[in-house]
């Protein structure tokens, strides 16, 4: 491992959460491309034949920049240090050894997770009817938010619909509205 | 369209070609995409059937030819709930 240099500037801290904690047990920041979690305030038990979730989460600075958008982020299981026990058995703070390092032979690194300068929440609504009529009618309700980072443009929609009419009925004359305006136009 | 931190409301408006008979529906969402495309350019840009394009307008400056598109895949509320009118 290259000596470490100053933390990754794209990055905050990158938080590890245990189970169904919302508060992390600690938090470091990348140097060198690696994250190393040591010297927790809590160790980690994992129950014999048990699991325990581990959740990393990170926080990606802000995109001023066009290339920084579409920036790409994996994180994968390097290496780690455990130690086996009997139950009952407290392991002291401190007592993990190197001979206790494992490697992450077999582990599947986490989905890529890519970074955007900001992005759109879509939001069914509820229509105001679901009796299906003659003549013109929603047939599809939903919302578009952006974050808070940034405002986004939407530039196609593509409904998909499943046809249960008899006689070989179709839906004509389809159109758009947002916020109560027709679109004409595509874009 | 431009969507900032207040919500806009989509609808899509149809109508049935015949009157609708009992047993008659229809039912519609937007599907999520199954693969990432992007960053590309306005259509046609290179999308293969996107569910949807928007853009983080990142592009300097953001234009129909920046390249800051991107389609359906994980975007948040997609798979949309399914809206069902039946009559």
């Amino acid at each position: 491992m290259a000596a470490e240099t100053a933390a990754d500037p794209r990055f905050g801290t990158f938080n590890l959460y245990v189970g169904d904690n919302t508060t992390p047990l600690i938090g470091k920041s990348l140097v060198d491309g690696k994250l190393v979690f040591e010297d927790l305030p809590t160790r980690i038990s994992v129950p014999a034949n048990g699991n325990v979730v581990i959740t990393i989460k990170a926080d990606v600075s802000s995109v001023t920049q066009a290339d920084q958008s579409n920036a790409k982020l994996k994180l994968a299981l390097y290496a780690g240090k455990a130690v086996s026990h009997a139950r009952g058995t407290a392991v002291a703070i401190g007592s993990l050894a190197a001979t206790d390092t494992f490697t992450s032979t077999g582990l599947t690194p986490a989905d890529l997770m890519v970074v955007r300068k900001t992005v759109p929440t879509l939001t069914t609504q509820a229509l105001t009817t679901t009796k299906l009529t003659a003549g013109e009618q929603t047939i599809y309700k939903m919302t578009a938010t952006a974050d808070v980072a940034g405002d986004v443009e939407i530039s196609t929609i593509k409904f998909n619909l499943t046809n249960g009419m008899a006689g070989g009925k179709t839906i004509n004359t389809p159109k758009l509205f947002i916020d109560g305006t027709e679109q004409t136009a595509t874009e | 369209m431009a969507v900032g931190n207040a919500p806009k409301t989509i609808e899509l408006k149809g109508t049935p070609s015949g009157a609708p008979v009992t047993s008659d529906y229809i039912s519609v969402n937007v599907i999520q995409n199954a693969t990432q495309e992007g960053p590309l350019a306005a259509a046609p840009g290179g999308f293969t059937a996107p569910t949807l394009v928007w853009s983080d307008l990142s592009g300097a400056p953001h234009s129909s030819t920046s390249l800051d598109r991107y389609n359906g895949y994980k975007t948040l509320g997609l798979d949309t709930a399914t809206q069902t009118l039946s009559f």
